[in-house]
């Protein structure tokens, strides 16, 4: 999927679930830009280093 | 225990067991009533096997991923249902899951069409524990579900089938690419696997040897069968295409599994190298010779006399090989020798061997047209004959593709031009002889009607050639279809003629040289010995220039008439048939109908690549063409397709010698150049429509080529001496570099936009503006010189005026050269101007200096402006024609821009072009000084001798590394070394004050820098796409200018002036350095060229030390394909227009080229 896609942007739900999509695309309902941009890797690279907590928000506690 | 659950690896293990105990299952089958299968794929004979064996258990086949609820989908195997199925399907999905099939962008794929596999719903894992960008990676947002939910992106190749049920088809890395063709494993497994004998099958590909890729099957028999593997690859062949039949198939009595109970390919054996065929051997001494080669070349042992060379594993390219080995010992052993094409007739050692010790008069007169089957025959209504003449460089079978391409309507007869064949020592025949020959066999052999196909310059030439043939034969071909060329002639008139002879820079260029633009263009090889290129070579050369010969002969005369059209095929991004939407219309001189298709991102080498599309324009395009229906599409893009018409032209009258305009009525006197046919009048078909613009003339492009050698010349004078007079009256070194680099930075910086304006403009009317600046600059110098008013700020501004004036002048030039010429003749136009161009750099400094001492600087102004105001009459007086010019592709700032993001992405360019920013950082204050060091040596003359030496140098290293070629391995090494010697010599120009050794010096740096950059050339060339070179050399020529100032402007006065001060009598270095340097005036500087030149020699060294670029040849790939590129370019633009925008060349990965994505 988006093989051919150069430049991502970090996205981020409500549930604080990191992902990334094509930049130059519209987000999907309910994704809001985390406002880090640039090639797949450093996207990658990126959500490494801030996304801490991998259980949903809805499910912590 | 009613119900089981396991993946389907142990339940064939378990099936198994009945196998050999019948009894085994009697428990299973009293007790067993659901049977689970998942984690793997469950072929289909294993659940027909298992249906059979227990038939009252219930048979399910899940699919899922642990990343999702471990199975989402399931599908109950119902033996009625598994009849209809070629596969077992993965079913449907289970509750609150959804199964979305999406292509590369993330879109829904149609029903039936492949795509990949994801999974959204309930189901989904939160992610990889401590892994949050892989989780990232592997779970993006869901488009189509509520709102922030995720899908699973499974990496699974599937299809929907019209029931709504999945069929799995593997993964999506069980594609491979292999020698360019994409390959499903999956395909090839499930082909075996179909066979009754086969229980099990996996395919891998293997690089067991480095560099030769195979692929390998491996297959677990059915039980109580024992197929033969020979005999299991063969009947592949009635299922699967060529290019998918492995090379070996390896028997195993199990397949390896992993602990998870999945095959473990990892765990595949290598092939062992034996022929499993326990055929016999060989028999007689030529067999025996003939199967100890084939062992040889695939690297296999016990070849039995019946054995085929393909079946073994060999492939065309190593059948090259096999032949090339042949020929020796065949020829001392006095039998027959034995050409590619006889491997291909009989691949067999005991064929082939019997071929070879027939006696040789039994053989019969060689055939030249062989017949290039498909490997999957099919029938179907003889529709036409294609007859196929290979490129310069290739064998007969070049046209295996487009054979396969054209299958069931068409057969397809390749050219095995005599004397090409790297097996036999046959002799080359000249093409008067070849040609009638081949169209006495077409006569007796090819079934009508006649499609000729003719590819670049030889191909073109005999195809031409034979359809005239076949014309005057009684037989005219259908059509006539050229691939990637147009016509190209010698000029013949007796002055340009021998011009043009001397010019021939391709007579000098050394056979490697060909070899790298061989390789650079894509063409393979690798495999052969250097004995076998330069053979290769050889043949090239010679067929060039007997392809030539046909068109200059034809041209000077009257061209007889093809009742057939005449079509080119192009690559649009081929360099040899630039200019394509005008050139097509030159085969008007053979036929009254020309049109001319082009193949989006096509490269030189197409044929090789884009079989199946060439197939398609030779079988539709001229039945159209002549049904009056064919238009050439209008630009930009319209429709969707690969290729595209882009000319059609019509003609029923052909004027070879057009009247001159002006009135002359007179036809080509034989003083006269014959004129080329004017394309530019679009009715030329209308008589009595005189065309109101001249036609293109070698005359004409004489005539603007000297007047403007004379006035680059002039200029060249005013380059060398104003500055040389300058600093003999001021003797500042710092004015001096300030000049220099004023002469040449502003040229620099004007290039993007001059080549913009230069592309978009009439090309006649920006040379005169440009002549006009340039001599009106120097006009102005001459009018302050007279009144005393030249000081050095006037000088300045003057020189950085004339800077940007030439820097227009000669791009309007060379872009305006193809426009003057007949294009036919636009290589040895082009191979004039370079070449007076060279010699007028070598004059220039022997004429400055006698010039500057006998008429003083006012009369070198005063020559310079005499040469514009005559470059600038002859521009007034002239018209030019209205044919097309050289545009670029894209705007030079982009050129630079795309091959920076090329260049960056890459380490080994990447280094290398820091070197290169290092390397002039040094250099260039060393190309400055030599004129100050030389006059402080002696005089102004001195100057003009080191000039000279240095000059000589530079032309002497240029035909050296042109005849030479380079290293042919290891070339980033050589080059590195070269600059160490480089340094060297730097070095020794300011070791003794003495103009033999300064020049000796100069010559020497001249020289080897000359050599760097042609070996720096040949690395481009090799190691980059041919489409991307005009960019990466922008880059470099960009990085390398861009020190310049530095040297100039900054270092090199700042050292020398220090240095100077240390070198005078007296000065701090004066004891010690200056005992062997000498003391006094210029002694700086020549401590300048020692520190410099040891410099890079030690940084030169250092990186040739450094681990990119020490290892660089090894670990850059040589260049893919350039039509392979082409290919993975159309397919990135088939992508939405926001994704297009992205750069190709910006590719993932460091050393890789951009289509490692397909």
């Amino acid at each position: 999927m988006f093989d051919d896609v150069t430049t991502f942007q970090v996205v981020v739900n409500d549930e604080g679930q990191h992902s990334i999509w094509p930049a130059n695309r519209d987000r999907p309902e309910g994704w809001h830009a985390e406002g880090f941009t640039g090639p797949r890797d450093r996207c990658l690279a990126h959500i490494d280093d801030v996304w801490t907590e991998l259980t949903p928000v809805s499910a912590r506690r | 225990m009613t119900t089981v659950h396991f993946v389907p690896s142990m339940l064939a293990a378990l099936l198994a067991h009945a196998d050999d105990d019948p009894a085994a299952l009697d428990g299973a089958r009293a007790h067993l009533r659901r049977i689970v299968c998942s984690g793997e794929e469950l072929p289909r004979p294993l659940a027909l096997r298992c249906i059979q064996a227990l038939p009252s258990a219930q048979l399910h086949n899940l699919y899922g991923p642990t990343e999702a609820a471990i199975d989402v989908s399931a599908w109950h195997c119902h033996p009625d249902a598994l009849a209809t199925v070629a596969s077992v399907p993965i079913g449907r999905p289970i509750q609150n899951i959804d199964l979305h099939v999406v292509d590369r962008r993330g879109r829904p794929q149609p029903v039936g069409v492949p795509g990949e596999l994801c999974i959204a719903g309930a189901g989904l894992g939160d992610g990889y524990l401590g892994r949050p960008g892989l989780t990232a990676q592997r779970f993006p947002p869901d488009p189509y579900g509520p709102a922030g939910t995720r899908l699973y992106r499974t990496g699974d190749r599937a299809a929907l089938r019209p029931d709504g049920t999945l069929t799995y088809l593997g993964r999506l890395d069980d594609q491979v690419k292999l020698r360019g063709v994409r390959i499903e494993l999956g395909e090839i497994e499930a082909a075996l696997r179909e066979r009754p004998d086969v229980a099990e099958a996996v395919v891998a590909l293997r690089e067991d040897s480095p560099g030769d890729q195979r692929l390998v099957a491996y297959a677990v028999p059915a039980p109580g069968t024992s197929p033969d593997p020979v005999r299991l690859r063969e009947r592949l062949r009635d299922t699967l295409p060529e290019q998918l039949i492995p090379a070996s198939v390896v028997l195993l009595d199990q397949l390896p599994l992993s602990p998870s109970g999945k095959v473990d390919r990892r765990a595949l054996p290598a092939p062992v190298r034996t022929p499993v065929t326990d055929g016999p051997a060989p028999a007689t001494p030529a067999e025996e010779l003939i199967a100890a080669v084939f062992g040889q070349i695939l690297d296999t042992t016990g070849v039995g006399r019946d054995d085929s060379f393909f079946d073994l594993g060999g492939h065309s390219l190593l059948a090259v090989q096999v032949v090339a080995k042949l020929r020796r010992p065949l020829a001392e052993a006095g039998w027959a020798a034995v050409s590619v094409m006889d491997l291909f007739r009989l691949p067999t050692v005991a064929g082939l061997a019997e071929h070879t010790t027939r006696d040789t008069a039994d053989h019969g007169p060689a055939r030249l047209l062989h017949e290039l089957r498909p490997a999957r025959a099919t029938a179907g209504a003889h529709l036409a004959s294609v007859v196929c003449v290979p490129y310069g460089g290739g064998s007969a079978v070049v046209y295996q593709p487009l054979a396969e391409a054209l299958a069931s309507h068409h057969r397809l007869f390749s050219l095995a031009l005599p004397g090409h064949d790297l097996g036999t020592e046959e002799q080359a025949r000249p093409m008067a002889e070849v040609v009638p020959a081949v169209v006495a066999e077409i006569a007796a052999h090819v079934p009508g009607p006649v499609i000729v196909y003719g590819h670049c310059g030889v191909g073109s030439a005999y195809a031409m050639a034979i359809a005239l043939g076949l014309q005057a034969a009684g037989r005219p071909p259908a059509a006539v279809y050229i691939g990637a060329m147009f016509p190209f002639a010698r000029p013949k008139g007796r002055l340009l003629g021998l011009l043009t002879r001397l010019a021939d820079r391709e007579r000098l260029l050394g056979d490697r040289v060909f070899a790298s633009w061989l390789t650079g263009m894509g063409v393979d090889l690798s495999g052969l010995e250097p004995a076998e290129v330069g053979a290769v070579i050889k043949a090239m050369r010679r067929d060039s220039v007997e392809a030539e010969d046909f068109y200059t002969d034809l041209f000077a005369g009257t061209p007889p008439r093809l009742d057939a059209a005449v079509i080119s095929i192009v690559g649009d991004r081929d360099p040899a048939t630039d200019l394509y939407r005008e050139r097509y219309r030159e085969w008007h001189a053979f036929s009254d109908h020309t049109a001319v298709v082009a193949l989006d991102e096509g490269g030189h080498y197409f044929i090789n690549h884009r079989a199946a599309e060439v197939a398609q324009i030779i079988t539709t395009i001229h039945p159209a063409l002549l049904a009056g229906g064919l238009q050439a599409e209008p630009d930009p893009n319209p429709s969707a397709g690969t290729w595209h018409v882009r000319g059609v032209s019509a003609t029923t009258t052909v004027d070879l010698n057009l009247t001159d305009p002006t009135g002359d009525e007179s036809p080509t006197g034989p003083h006269d150049e014959p004129d080329g046919i004017g394309p530019a009048a679009p009715k030329a078909d209308q008589p009595g429509n005189r065309p109101t613009t001249p036609a293109p003339s070698m005359g004409r492009f004489a005539v603007v080529a000297l007047s403007q050698l004379v006035s680059i010349t002039g200029s060249a004078l005013t380059e060398f001496a104003v500055p040389l007079w300058l600093y003999t009256q001021t003797g500042s070194l710092v004015g001096f570099a300030l000049m220099a680099t004023l002469g040449l930075v502003p040229g620099l910086l004007v290039l993007p936009l001059a080549g913009a304006i230069v592309d978009r403009s009439d090309r006649r009317r920006v040379m005169l503006l440009a002549d006009c600046a340039a001599g009106g600059t120097q006009a102005a110098m001459l009018a302050l010189l007279a009144f005393g008013r030249l000081d050095t700020t006037a000088v300045y501004i003057m020189i950085a005026l004339l800077s940007v004036a030439l820097a227009f002048q000669r791009l309007a030039y060379a872009s305006a050269v193809p426009q003057l010429v007949p294009k036919r003749y636009l290589g040895h136009a082009n191979g004039l101007v370079q070449m007076s161009g060279g010699l007028a750099q070598l004059v220039v400094p022997v004429v400055a200096v006698a010039a500057l001492a006998w008429f003083g600087i006012a009369g070198i102004l005063i020559a310079d402006v005499l040469s514009y105001a005559f470059s600038i009459g002859v521009l007034l007086l002239m018209r030019f024609p209205a044919t097309l010019a050289h545009s670029r592709r894209e705007s030079i700032a982009a050129e630079i821009r795309h091959g920076l993001r090329y260049s960056l992405g890459r380490p080994g360019l990447r280094t290398m072009l820091l070197y290169f920013a290092g390397l002039n950082v040094f250099l260039s204050p060393l190309l400055l000084l030599l004129s100050p060091l030389a006059i402080s040596q002696g005089d102004v003359a001195t100057a003009g001798h080191v000039a000279v030496a240095a000059g000589g140098g530079a032309l002497a290293g240029g035909l050296a590394v042109g005849v030479w070629g380079g290293p042919r391995t290891d070339r980033m090494r050589g080059m590195l070394r070269c600059a160490i010697a480089l340094g060297a010599c730097g070095a020794l120009i300011g070791l003794r004050p003495s103009t033999a050794i300064i020049g000796t010096g100069a010559f020497g740096m001249l020289f080897l820098l000359a050599v760097v950059n042609g070996v720096y050339a040949t690395i481009v060339q090799t190691k980059v796409p041919q489409r991307f070179h005009g960019r990466v050399f922008a880059l470099n020529t960009l990085v390398a200018w861009s020190t310049i100032p530095l040297g100039f402007a900054v270092i090199a006065p700042a050292a020398t002036g220090a240095a100077e001060r240390w070198m005078a009598p007296g000065g701090a270095l004066a004891d010690t350095v200056g005992v062997l340097l000498g003391v006094g005036e210029g002694r700086g500087i020549a401590l300048t060229y020692l520190v410099f030149g040891l410099c890079i020699a030690a940084f030169s060294a250092a990186a040739l030390r450094h681990r990119v670029l020490a290892h660089f040849d090894r670990n850059t790939p040589d260049a893919e394909p350039d039509d392979l590129v082409g290919l993975a370019e159309l397919q990135r633009l088939t992508a939405t227009p926001a994704e297009q925008h992205a750069d190709p060349s910006a590719g993932p990965g460091a050393e890789r080229t951009p289509c490692s994505t397909t």
